[in-house]
């Protein structure tokens, strides 16, 4: 089922959490206006597919965008088939995993958690 | 019983020695062959050994220019779908697959390629490929080594032809690819012949198997890993994930691999490819190459062994009850890096 926000489909739902991680991570990466990610989708990994993170404003005019908890997350056209439905989470202490994904398209999952395959 | 032990290995060990005897030495090979089954895909963009990397089991991301390196591209179960040869041409790839496999290789490739910068071109058509075998073919162009040079690419200017000649590594066999457009295809290979001696398949077939080298469609497919098939020193288990890495991973680690590419010796001429191999009635393996050996009654093969079972000097036997002796587990590549 569709993530929406106001009505409109969200690819890729970030968690409260995951968006303060965000947050520092841009910080620490010396932004200090805007923070953008953008989550994508590359081929290989155990599975098949590997997920991909980058700090960036810069969006494509292809993109799919949306703001959530002060992140403008964004998602390529090729990715979003993929990750449509996905949530970015962030797990810390001692058993924390980083950021982590719930992807319903996924059929299969590595044990890293960064690779799937569809 | 102890005894008869002993002289089943000496009996082997003769085997072994006669075997490297009659064998060409491959430090005085001086022959080259058709390879034009070879596939060639031609490759440009930035993230192209970042790809291969996330998808094969070598390390290639470091490749330099006009360097060379064989990695294994393998399905989610780990199986082979093949080994491909990657040559850095500065501003752009040449990936060289096996016969047939071009297509194969392209399409897994495309399937896995989303947001990357990649651009693939199949050439196999466009290219011809000769295989040589010898120390130092430079020295037929007269161009003249020094140091680290003879693993490099180097570009070869005659007259007639412009071409490429690139180290080949297979184990401990000195082998060069020469690479050039297919209109030269004639005058390279008169060239060669001016020099070198000529190889036809079946001469390439027997030299092959003496030399333990898998080749697709034989000891490489999609139903078998590259740990049974002896490839372990093509796989880095460093380098994080690829797609087949877990599987791969877990069999090394719990030394679950089931059987073993081995070289035998069979005990007869007939015609033995696919023929099943047996231990005290039990099924233990399957031929998967197999050539008479020149001048003798034995033939040499290659054939998948049950791990039980493929111990050098290990003895068994077809169902006609020929003989076959295991000789050696060889891997390709060497030992795990």
């Amino acid at each position: 089922m569709p993530v929406t926000k106001d009505g409109e489909d969200i690819t890729v739902k970030i968690t409260e959490k995951a968006a303060e991680k965000i947050k520092y991570f841009a910080e620490k990466d010396g932004t200090d206006s805007e923070v953008g990610l953008r989550v994508a989708v590359k081929g290989g990994g155990c599975s098949g597919l590997t997920y991909d993170l980058q700090i960036t404003t810069e969006s494509m005019e292809s993109d799919k965008v949306v703001m959530q908890h002060g992140v403008k997350v964004m998602v390529d056209k090729k990715s979003y088939i993929y990750l449509v439905g996905t949530t970015l989470d962030f797990s810390d202490g001692l058993n924390g995993k980083g950021f982590t994904f719930e992807n319903p398209n996924a059929a299969k999952a590595c044990g890293c958690g960064t690779s799937f395959g569809v | 019983m102890k005894i008869l032990m002993l002289l089943k290995h000496a009996a082997v060990a003769h085997h072994l020695a006669s075997n490297s005897k009659t064998s060409p030495d491959i430090n005085t090979l001086s022959v080259f062959r058709d390879a034009k089954n070879l596939g060639i895909l031609h490759i440009t963009g930035k993230d192209t050994l970042d790809l291969i990397n996330r998808m094969s089991t070598n390390n290639v991301i470091d490749i330099d220019p006009f360097h060379t390196t064989h990695t294994i591209l393998t399905n989610d179960k780990g199986r082979i779908i093949d080994i491909i040869y990657v040559i850095n041409m500065e501003s752009y790839y040449l990936l060289i697959t096996s016969p047939g496999q071009d297509q194969v290789v392209l399409n897994w490739l495309d399937k896995y390629t989303i947001m990357e910068d990649i651009e693939y071109s199949n050439q196999t058509s466009q290219f011809s490929i000769s295989h040589i075998l010898h120390t130092n073919p430079k020295t037929l162009f007269n161009i003249s080594d020094t140091g680290t040079s003879s693993s490099l690419v180097t570009e070869i200017n005659t007259p007639n032809f412009t071409s490429y000649l690139i180290p080949y590594h297979l184990g401990d066999l000195n082998s060069y690819l020469m690479i050039a457009s297919s209109k030269y295809d004639q005058s390279i290979k008169k060239y060669l012949g001016n020099h070198l001696s000529f190889w036809d398949t079946s001469q390439y077939e027997q030299f092959r198997i003496a030399h333990k080298i898998p080749i697709h469609g034989n000891e490489l497919s999609e139903e078998h890993n590259p740990l049974e098939a002896g490839l372990i020193g093509a796989i880095d288990f460093h380098k994080g994930c690829y797609i087949g890495q877990e599987v791969i991973a877990r069999l090394d680690s719990y030394d679950k691999v089931q059987k073993h590419l081995s070289l035998i010796k069979i005990n007869t001429q007939k015609h033995l490819v696919d023929l099943e191999l047996f231990s005290d009635g039990k099924l233990a393996g399957i031929i998967t190459s197999a050539q008479q050996k020149n001048n003798t009654d034995f033939s040499l093969g290659m054939a998948y062994i049950h791990k039980n079972h493929s111990k050098i000097g290990t003895y068994l036997s077809t169902k006609d009850g020929e003989q076959v002796t295991v000789l050696e587990n060889p891997l390709l590549f060497g030992e795990e890096k």
